[in-house]
């Protein structure tokens, strides 16, 4: 069974990089190895997205794109 | 300005003050970058008020793979080698005074980058190939504070300063020595906010310091040295990214350098006699802009008042072992 205590264990980073690590213990010092390593498992996901690596960047319009015919014939009146 | 006397000039000649005898990559390197910055910062030991968060996030670092490679040499595992290591790096960047932890300001490098780098990379390494070399002593070569008997000329003799005829020395620190496919590498590890592209591991060759260890580990520890592997750490907001390159030194590029190091010493005996240490202007905006450039701009007879309002006093020794510094 397991203790409710586990619950209440405080693990978030900022909790444990606050306090004095003189008085961290083993476990917690895992926990800190294991957030982190968690976090470079995601990170290493999103990393090797070929999107992660820069967006597909969206094509320039060019001049051929535009249509000024209309001002050229409003001109020509 | 007088150099300064007493405690820490243990590298400098009690004859000239200015002169410096026992020398490291680092005085050497900021002599060759401009002599000016050289006496400004090693000379009269001068440094900017802010504090370098580059120096203390790259002392950190080092001091915790330190503690990593020490563990696992002695027989301890992975996990509990990491974890003396985190610790290390937490102790470290903890304020006992203040009772608080170090705020570096800087985003890219603050304590919480640290640890997360020494866990990043000893994730990307845990099986890492290369196994920590065992110096003579029977202790792992990690964390090596070296220097020369003395630094010689081509025929291996003492090299001296002509105006006092004092010897000269070359001292330094090697993050490790390790043994890969049989051979034997300085490992360095570096930390950049840059991106470690293509060309990052071109700019160590040729490059004062990896040629000062590969000389010293030659040199001084007897050791057959291959090159140098570079481990390079990008820092950024939200990752860590790790770079892994060589680089190499042939018997004649280090005598090259042992040829142009005599160069650069007599040319700083110059200026030690003279007292004059001439800018060099074209180095300015290198590296991010010299922390002397608020010195440097101002006329000559102002510059005293300004090092002295502006800078605090840090004497750089290399006779210092670094768990000193």
């Amino acid at each position: 069974m397991s203790s409710p205590l586990d619950e209440a264990r405080p693990t978030s980073l900022d909790e444990l990089f606050s306090r004095d690590p003189h008085e961290l213990t083993d476990a917690e010092l895992d926990d800190i190895v294991e957030e982190l390593r968690r976090a470079r498992e995601k990170w290493t996901v999103l990393d090797s997205e070929p999107q992660a690596r820069g967006r597909p960047k969206k094509p320039k319009t060019t001049l051929e794109d535009l249509d000024l015919s209309h001002l050229l014939e409003e001109k020509m009146e | 300005m007088n150099a300064p006397l007493g405690h820490g000039r243990l590298s400098f000649s009690t004859k000239n003050p200015n002169l410096q005898l026992a020398w490291d990559s680092t005085s050497l390197g900021a002599f060759k970058t401009c002599p000016r910055y050289y006496y400004y910062s090693i000379v009269l030991g001068k440094v900017s008020h802010p504090q370098n968060v580059h120096l203390i996030f790259g002392q950190c670092f080092h001091a915790a793979c330190e503690e990593y490679d020490r563990v696992v040499f002695q027989g301890g595992t992975h996990k509990v080698a990491l974890r003396s290591a985190v610790r290390r790096a937490l102790v470290d960047t903890w304020d006992t005074a203040l009772a608080r932890p170090w705020n570096s300001d800087d985003k890219h490098k603050n304590r919480y980058t640290l640890i997360r780098t020494i866990v990043w990379y000893y994730c990307q390494f845990e099986d890492d190939p290369i196994q920590t070399a065992r110096i003579s002593t029977g202790q792992p070569a990690v964390e090596l504070s070296w220097r020369l008997a003395y630094f010689p000329k081509e025929d291996n003799t003492p090299f001296k300063m002509r105006c006092t005829d004092e010897t000269v020395t070359f001292c330094g620190h090697l993050d490790r020595i390790g043994v890969f496919n049989d051979k034997l590498w300085i490992i360095d590890r570096k930390t950049t906010k840059s991106t470690i592209g293509a060309d990052y591991f071109a700019k160590y060759s040729p490059d004062n310091q990896f040629s000062a260890y590969t000389y010293a580990g030659r040199a001084v520890f007897g050791m057959d040295i291959e090159g140098i592997i570079v481990d390079a750490a990008q820092v950024a907001v939200d990752f860590t990214r790790f770079q892994r390159g060589m680089t190499y030194r042939t018997a004649s590029q280090l005598e090259e350098w042992r040829s142009d190091t005599e160069y650069w010493l007599y040319l700083a005996e110059h200026c030690a006699i003279t007292e004059y240490w001439p800018m060099n202007d074209k180095s300015c905006g290198m590296y991010g802009g010299c922390p002397y450039r608020l010195v440097c701009g101002k006329p000559p007879e102002e510059r005293e008042t300004w090092l002295r309002v502006q800078y605090k006093d840090r004497l750089w020794d290399p006779l210092r072992v670094r768990s000193e510094i």
